[in-house]
C-alpha cells in the first residue's frame, strides 16, 4: 500500500480561478513548518533521504545531517528530488520523523550565493517577522512589517518574481497587519492597482491588501477600472472585494456601470456582477 | 446525435444487406457450423469530379471515383470501360468513354477513372454499377469485387470529410495512445464503446457511409466475423451529423492481443474521407486487473475525535486565528463537528425541532451530507462505486486493509485538520486489490506515518483570512465569529425548513444553502481523489502499464497524479479530479471530474496491467 495526498492551490490553475488563490503559500508552509532549511538532499537511504543542511531558517537541528521520511511506497505529491542543488524544504516533525509539508510550489531550489538565495533569506526574514507580529500587543512595528514587505514586492518584482507575490500575498492574508500600511506604501499600491499594464496577479494582490487595509478609496477605484474596462482577468476578485469591503449597494453599483460602460469594458463587469449573484 | 439503435439495418445500407446474406448462408445445415460473417466488399458510391463543383457535364479528363465497403487493388493495367461498367440515365445507356490510361487507386477503399472521349451520364441522375463479369477491381483477398446494387453518380463537391478522432470509449487522443504522452490503450474483449468525430468543410455527412472494419477476426456468438467485415451493422450505433458512439454488445467479442480499428465515412456528394486507424490491446480482465469486479462501497466516517480545533478572533472577526491550544488530543467532539463549527455550519445552542426532532445542527449536517453524497453519485455516475455515511459494520481491527475480495467496504475519515497541510490523503492500491482503511492515523492502531482522510481545516486556513478568497465570499456571511452561525438567527428553522423542501428564501438562506452546496461540492471531489488513490489512481506510467500518473507530457503531474490543464480536454476553469491539486472555486466548476480515461476505468471498460 502507497498512500497519496492532494494539496489545495495549485502553480497551474486556471484562468478563471484569481491569480493570487493560485500563488504558493509561503506564509502558511513558514507557520505550519516545523522546521525550514536550506538543504541538499544526498540520495536515498532506504525509506530516508539524506540532506546536508546549508541553513536553518525556522526550528533547529543537530548537526549538519538530516534524514527525510519518505517511503518509496508513499505516493506524496511533494517529494525530495534526489541528489539535488540546495533547495528550501519545509518540514514537519511526525511520530515517524521528517515529512516534507505537503504544499505545493513552495520547495524551490536555492543556488548558493545566488542573487535568489539572498533575495530568499531577506523573504524568510520578513516571513519570521510578520508571523511574531501576531504576538505582539501593540501596533508598535506593524507598520514597519507592512512596509517592508510591500518594499520588497517592489524591489524584487523584476528578479523574484514569485517571492515578490509572495510577499504581498502574505500581506493580503493579514487584515489585522495591513491596515497599519503606512499612506505612502498605501498610495503605492493605488498606483500598481491603476496600472493596467502591470503584471495582473499583482493588481490582484494590491487589491485585496487595500481591501485588508479597508483603504475607504477602494470601492470606487474598483469601479472606475471596471468601467474603463481597465480590470482584464480581475473582475472576479474585484466583485467580491467589492461585496465584501464596501459600503455601497455593490450590485446596484455594478449594474449601473454596466450600462455606462463601453463594449470593451463591460465582460469583466459582468463577471464582477456574476459572483454577487 | 440520433438515438441508439441499429439505423443502418433500417435505412437499406447496401452494405446491412450484403451482410445479413453473408451471416445467415451458413446457418442451415443442422449440425454444421456457422459460417463466418464477412461483408463482401462492394460498390458503395460513385462520385464524379468536374472542374469545379458546379460543373454538371462530365468532360474528358474529368473523374470519377468510385468508392467500395472495404479494401480493394486493381488488376495491373486493366482498363475500366463499358465492359466492367454499366452506366443508365433513365432507359438510356452511358459510359466513361474511351480510357487511355488504367484507373488509379486514391485510397485502399477508392480508385479514380480518368473519363474518356465519348463519356455520357448525368451526375444526379445516373446510376452506376459494376457488372458481374468485371475484371478490373480485385479484394483484399484477391476476388473480383461482386456486382451490386447500382448506385447513384452523386456530383463532387471538391472537399473530402475527414474523421478527426477514433477512439474507445471516448477517451480523447491525448489519453488514448495516440498523443505524445505514447502508449496503448488496453481494453476487455467486449462492451466498450467506439468512438468518432468527423467533420467536412462544405457539406453534411452522410451518417449511413460509416464503414467500421478490425484487422483481426471478431467471433459474435459462435460465429466468426471475419477482418475486413463492416462492423457497423454489429454494433448499437449512435450516428450523429459529427461524431458517432458504437456500444460493442456483450455477444461481440474481440480476440486477446494488439489490433486496430479502421474507420471512413462519407459526404452527401459522395467524397469518402480518408481511413482512420485506432491501435489498441485487447486483454481478458483477471479479477486482479478489474477494479470493481464486486463494486466497491465507501464508508465516510465523520466521527474521528483525535483534535481538539477551535478558532478565535481578537478584532471582531477581520482575522480568524487558530490557537494554539488546537492540539492533536481527542476532546469527546469528533473533529467533523469542529470544523463545520469553525465553518459556521454548526453552533452550540442549536434550534431544536428544524425538521420533526431534529436540530439545526442536525438538518444542516443532514443537508451538507446530502450534497456529498448527490456530488459523489455524479463524479461516479455509471460505475459500480458507491458511499455512505452510515457505518455498514467494523473495519477488521489491526488492518490498515484486507483482501477485497474478503471485506466487503473501505472507509476513509472526513474532518479535522491534515499533519502536513494535504486537503486530503489516502493509501494508493493499484487495481483496487484491497479495502482500505484511510481513517489511520499516527496514534492509531494500526499506525500510519501521518493522518489519513479528507481535511476541512486545511481549506478553511487557507482562504479564511485573504481578502476576496473564493472562500471568503462563500463563509463570510455565516462564519464563526465573523459571520451568524446557522442556527444563530430565529430564521432559521424556517430557512432551513425551505432548503429541506428546495424552496426559494431570502438573502441568507442563500448564503447557507450557497456555503452547504459549495463546501458538499469540494468535499465530495477531493473525498473522490483521496477513494480514487485507493482504487488505482493514478498508476505511474504510459498504457497499459501505467494510466500517466507522473507523466511528462502532462505538466504539473506527479507520482499518483494527472494534471490536464495544458490540454482542452476540461473547459477552462474545471479540471481532473486527479491533479495533484485542486481549488475551491475549480472544485465548484459544473465540469470538474475524472477524464474519460479514468471513468472507463472505473467502468472496466479499460484496464491497466499485466
Amino acid at each position: 500500500m502507497a498512500s497519496s495526498a492532494i494539496l489545495l492551490l495549485s502553480l497551474l490553475l486556471p484562468q478563471t480561478v484569481p491569480a493570487a488563490e493560485g500563488l504558493p503559500a509561503f506564509d502558511l508552509g513558514f507557520a505550519e513548518a516545523d522546521l525550514v532549511l536550506i538543504a541538499s538532499p544526498k540520495g536515498f537511504a532506504g525509506d530516508r533521504i539524506p540532506v546536508t543542511v546549508h541553513s536553518i531558517l525556522k526550528g533547529s537541528v543537530d548537526g549538519q545531517r538530516l534524514f527525510i521520511l519518505q517511503p518509496r511506497s508513499y505516493g506524496l505529491h511533494v517529494r525530495l528530488p534526489h541528489k539535488a542543488s540546495p533547495h528550501l524544504l519545509f518540514l514537519k516533525e511526525t511520530p515517524a520523523g521528517y515529512l516534507p509539508l505537503q504544499r505545493l510550489g513552495i520547495q524551490i531550489p536555492v543556488p548558493k550565493g545566488s542573487r535568489r538565495e539572498r533575495a530568499l533569506l531577506a523573504f524568510v526574514q520578513l516571513l519570521n517577522r510578520t508571523a511574531a507580529s501576531k504576538h505582539l500587543t501593540s501596533t508598535r512595528g506593524m507598520d514597519s512589517i507592512c512596509r517592508d514587505l510591500i518594499r520588497f514586492t517592489r524591489s524584487h518584482t523584476q528578479a523574484a518574481p514569485l517571492l515578490a507575490q509572495a510577499a504581498l500575498l502574505t500581506l493580503a492574508r493579514r487584515p489585522d497587519l495591513a491596515p497599519q500600511i503606512p499612506a505612502n506604501e498605501l498610495q503605492d499600491l493605488r498606483r500598481v492597482l491603476s496600472d493596467s499594464r502591470s503584471d495582473p496577479t499583482l493588481r490582484d494582490l494590491s487589491a485585496r491588501c487595500l481591501s485588508a487595509a479597508k483603504d475607504p478609496k477602494l470601492p470606487n477605484q474598483l469601479l472606475t477600472l471596471l468601467r474603463k474596462g481597465e480590470a482584464k482577468g480581475l473582475g472576479p476578485v474585484f466583485g467580491r472585494l467589492l461585496a465584501a469591503g464596501s459600503r455601497i449597494d455593490s450590485k446596484q453599483a455594478l449594474t449601473q456601470i454596466h450600462k455606462q460602460a463601453g463594449p470593451e469594458a463591460r465582460p469583466e463587469i459582468q463577471r464582477a456582477l456574476k459572483v454577487l449573484r | 446525435m440520433t438515438s441508439p439503435s441499429r439505423r443502418l439495418w433500417s435505412q437499406g445500407f447496401p452494405l446491412a444487406a450484403a451482410f445479413l446474406f453473408s451471416a445467415c448462408s451458413g446457418g442451415g445445415g443442422g449440425d454444421a457450423p456457422p459460417g463466418p460473417i464477412t461483408s463482401p466488399v462492394v460498390l458503395t458510391q460513385a462520385v464524379f469530379q468536374g472542374q469545379t463543383p458546379a460543373d454538371m457535364v462530365p468532360d474528358a479528363g474529368d473523374k470519377l471515383i468510385l468508392i467500395f465497403s472495404g479494401d480493394v487493388s486493381l488488376v495491373a493495367a486493366a482498363r475500366i470501360d463499358s465492359a466492367d461498367l454499366s452506366i443508365l440515365t433513365g432507359t438510356n445507356a452511358g459510359g466513361v468513354g474511351s480510357q487511355g490510361n488504367p484507373p488509379t487507386a486514391t485510397t485502399s477503399r477508392s480508385i479514380e477513372i480518368t473519363l474518356g472521349a465519348g463519356t455520357s451520364f448525368t451526375p444526379g441522375t445516373s446510376t452506376l454499377a459494376l457488372l458481374a463479369d468485371q475484371d478490373a477491381v480485385l479484394d483484399s483477398r484477391g476476388n473480383l469485387v461482386q456486382t451490386s446494387t447500382a448506385v447513384t453518380i452523386k456530383n463532387s463537391d471538391g472537399n473530402n470529410p475527414n474523421v478527426d478522432l477514433l477512439t474507445l470509449n471516448a477517451i480523447p487522443s491525448d489519453l488514448n495512445g495516440d498523443g505524445s504522452a505514447g502508449g496503448t490503450l488496453q481494453v476487455p474483449p467486449t462492451g466498450f464503446s467506439i468512438d468518432l468525430t468527423y467533420s467536412d468543410p462544405s457539406s453534411p455527412i452522410d451518417t449511413g457511409t460509416l464503414i467500421l472494419t478490425s484487422t483481426v477476426a471478431l467471433q459474435l456468438d459462435a460465429t466468426s466475423v471475419l477482418a475486413g467485415t463492416n462492423l457497423t451493422p454489429l454494433l448499437t450505433a449512435s450516428i450523429g451529423a459529427g461524431n458517432a458512439s458504437l456500444q460493442v454488445p456483450g455477444n461481440l467479442v474481440f480476440p486477446d492481443g494488439s489490433q486496430a480499428l479502421l474507420a471512413s465515412i462519407a459526404d452527401i456528394t459522395g467524397n469518402t474521407s480518408a481511413i482512420r486507424t485506432f491501435t489498441f490491446t485487447v486483454k481478458t480482465p483477471t479479477d486482479a486487473l478489474r477494479p470493481l469486479e464486486n463494486g466497491q462501497l465507501w464508508f465516510i466516517d465523520t466521527s474521528r475525535d483525535i483534535e481538539s480545533l477551535r478558532s478565535t478572533t481578537s478584532d471582531g472577526g477581520t482575522t480568524i486565528n487558530f490557537p494554539i491550544d488546537n492540539l492533536p488530543f481527542p476532546n469527546g467532539i469528533p473533529d467533523f463537528h469542529e470544523s463545520l463549527i469553525i465553518l459556521g455550519l454548526r453552533t452550540q445552542a442549536p434550534i431544536p425541532n428544524v425538521s420533526g426532532s431534529k436540530d439545526s445542527n442536525q438538518v444542516t449536517r443532514e443537508l451538507l451530507q446530502g450534497h456529498i453524497l448527490t456530488q459523489l453519485g455524479i463524479l461516479f455516475q455509471g460505475t459500480g462505486v458507491s458511499f455512505t455515511f452510515n457505518a455498514p459494520g467494523s473495519f477488521p481491527s489491526g488492518a490498515s486493509s484486507t483482501g477485497y475480495s474478503s471485506f466487503g467496504f473501505s472507509q476513509i475519515s472526513l474532518g479535522g485538520s491534515s499533519d502536513v497541510a494535504a486537503l486530503g490523503i489516502a493509501q494508493f492500491d493499484p487495481n483496487n486489490t484491497r479495502q482500505e482503511d484511510d481513517t489511520l492515523h499516527p496514534d492509531g492502531s494500526p499506525t500510519a506515518a501521518f493522518r489519513l482522510g479528507v481535511f476541512p481545516h486545511t481549506l478553511t486556513a487557507n482562504g479564511v483570512n485573504l481578502s476576496g478568497s473564493y472562500f471568503r465570499s462563500t463563509f463570510d456571511a455565516i462564519l464563526d465569529h465573523r459571520g451568524l452561525p446557522v442556527g444563530e438567527d430565529p430564521g432559521d428553522k424556517a430557512r432551513l425548513q425551505s432548503l429541506l423542501a428546495s424552496g426559494s428564501g431570502d438573502t441568507r438562506q442563500n448564503q447557507i444553502g450557497l456555503a452547504l452546496v459549495r463546501l458538499g461540492r469540494i468535499l465530495a471531489v477531493t473525498l473522490a481523489h483521496e477513494c480514487g488513490h485507493s482504487m488505482g489512481l493514478v498508476q505511474d506510467g504510459a498504457l497499459p502499464l501505467g494510466i500517466f500518473g507522473a507523466s511528462s507530457s502532462f505538466p504539473g503531474s506527479s507520482s499518483g497524479h494527472l494534471n490536464l490543464a495544458t490540454t482542452s480536454i476540461f473547459p477552462l476553469g474545471a479540471q481532473e479530479v486527479m491533479s495533484p491539486s485542486i481549488s475551491f472555486q475549480g472544485a465548484n466548476h459544473i465540469a470538474t471530474g475524472f477524464n474519460p480515461l479514468f471513468r472507463a476505468y472505473f467502468k472496466e471498460t479499460m484496464l491497466y496491467g499485466q
